[in-house]
């Protein structure tokens, strides 16, 4: 009886690792938000990027979400409603400036959401949301803003 | 037979040693293109290198939110979309075992504005240069094969500096203006790039505009030998014998590059200038410059053509102490030859 119960925990095991520690699930961007599209010149635009991973719900392994926002032309900012932050979560972030492309990174579980102030000028610009986990995956969707 | 519980702990052991085995993730090296903007309907090409150390299979994705794109593995060109501004294309690499890496590029779209276009050519063979990075202001292009580019001018009445890059050759800058009675929505800049000068060299490059079509580089020697020589296309000079200098390129029909390098410099002075061939055009209006490039680095003299000088057929330009190297601008159109 003993044995029996033995091996099916054994066996147990044995699909556990074979699922989990040989294969990691990457992350994956299920939706990318922009509020208004389009938008005014000069305009406010707030972001909202949904991912998942199917790491998450593993027990025997733990891992997170970074999001990483890049705009092709102006900047990415924490939401601001009356001169208050209400996304602290920008308290921590981390941003990189090079040539126009603006960086903000924030580490959160399920989704990021940023704000976009749109330039004067009209045209089409770009908004990407890179998201990774802890171990090397990754998923990147872009967005297009029409600003009139 | 019956398994030993030890076995079992066995296999666990084994099972759980294999999950430490890692995966090396899949990782991008590059993404580049070979322009940062595009007028609508352009097509633009991207590379995206990666690499994987465990050598997994790595497949390529690629999306971009706006144009069409055709791709072929680890390249995507991608036709820009006849709405303007500002738009990333991007690339992701998996390995297929759990990792991906990714990036994205900004092309910028744009409408109007004046094309800036030529051609790069080596001031030492007169062939074309590719992979040559071609800048104004945020824009860039990367030559083909032909060693042509194309560049966006915003707003044509101001002056822009114009950069080129390449490792093998030293950077070329220069300030480009627009006439202000240009009236077409092309203008044409063609230009040399001279490799980086070899221990003992001093090589002087000439480039112009179109016109006068036929400008001649000369360099007189101080003795060699007992001999003094006279370089130019009459008497291209040798590299081994004396005078140790030779002509290696003479352009008839605009643009220039006239190139001469000295492989083995003398004590005493060398005389430089150049000499108006055609009779069309004149120097002032020619924007000649020379650069004197002085081994072992890039570093020299730029010398513009005075455009205040309106007679004579002859610039000269500089002289060359054969002993220290250092170059003495002259800068005077003359009559007679120097």
């Amino acid at each position: 009886m003993f044995e029996q119960y033995f091996k099916k925990v054994i066996f147990i095991l044995v699909i556990i690792f074979q699922c989990n520690c040989v294969h990691n699930y990457e992350p994956v961007i299920k939706e990318l938000i922009a509020t208004p599209n389009p938008v005014q010149s000069g305009g406010i635009v707030y972001l909202n990027c949904i991912a998942s991973d199917d790491d998450q719900g593993n027990m025997v392994k733990t891992d997170s979400l970074t999001y990483y926002w890049e705009a092709s032309f102006g900047i990415i900012g924490a939401i601001i409603v009356n001169d208050t932050t209400i996304d602290t979560s920008i308290n921590n972030a981390n941003d990189t400036i090079y040539d126009t492309i603006i960086t903000v990174i924030d580490t959160l579980k399920s989704d990021s959401i940023r704000q976009w102030n749109a330039p004067q000028d009209s045209g089409m610009y770009s908004i990407s949301c890179t998201v990774s986990d802890l171990f090397n995956g990754l998923d990147i969707v872009t967005i297009n803003i029409s600003v009139e | 037979m019956k398994l030993h519980y030890s076995n079992y702990f066995l296999l666990g052991y084994v099972l759980y040693l294999s999950c430490e085995i890692p995966n090396n993730p899949v990782e991008m090296i590059l993404l580049y293109s070979d322009r940062s903007f595009a007028w609508t309907g352009d097509l633009v090409t991207i590379v995206c290198e990666a690499e994987d150390s465990d050598d997994d299979k790595i497949t390529y994705s690629w999306s971009a939110p706006s144009g069409n794109l055709l791709t072929k593995k680890d390249t995507a060109f991608w036709t820009a979309p006849y709405s303007t501004g500002y738009f990333f294309i991007s690339c992701k690499v998996s390995d297929g075992v759990g990792t991906s890496d990714a990036q994205s590029i900004p092309i910028r779209v744009v409408s109007g504005g004046l094309l800036l276009k030529g051609k790069v050519t080596n001031a030492v063979t007169g062939l074309s240069v590719d992979n040559v990075e071609v800048s104004v202001d945020e824009f860039y292009y990367i030559t083909g094969d032909e060693g042509d580019y194309s560049l966006y001018i915003e707003d044509p009445t101001s002056s822009y500096q114009v950069i080129a890059k390449n490792d093998s050759f030293c950077e070329f800058s220069y300030n480009l203006t627009i006439p202000d009675d240009y009236e077409l929505d092309v203008f044409n800049y063609n230009f040399s790039m001279s490799p980086i000068p070899l221990p003992g060299e001093i090589r002087f490059v000439l480039n112009w505009g179109v016109s006068p079509s036929d400008l001649d580089s000369h360099l007189k020697t101080p003795e060699i030998d007992s001999l003094v020589y006279h370089v130019f296309y009459g008497n291209r000079g040798n590299v081994e014998t004396p005078p140790y200098a030779v002509l290696d390129v003479d352009d008839t029909d605009g643009y220039g590059p006239e190139t001469i390098t000295i492989k083995e410099s003398f004590s005493g002075t060398y005389i430089y200038f150049i000499h108006q061939y055609s009779s069309m055009g004149s120097f002032p209006e020619s924007g000649s410059q020379v650069r004197v490039y002085n081994s072992p680095s890039c570093g020299g003299n730029t010398i513009t053509v005075p455009s205040d000088q309106s007679s004579g057929r002859y610039w000269y330009v500089c002289t060359l102490n054969g002993e220290t190297g250092t170059i003495e601008e002259i800068n005077q159109i003359v009559d007679d030859e120097p």
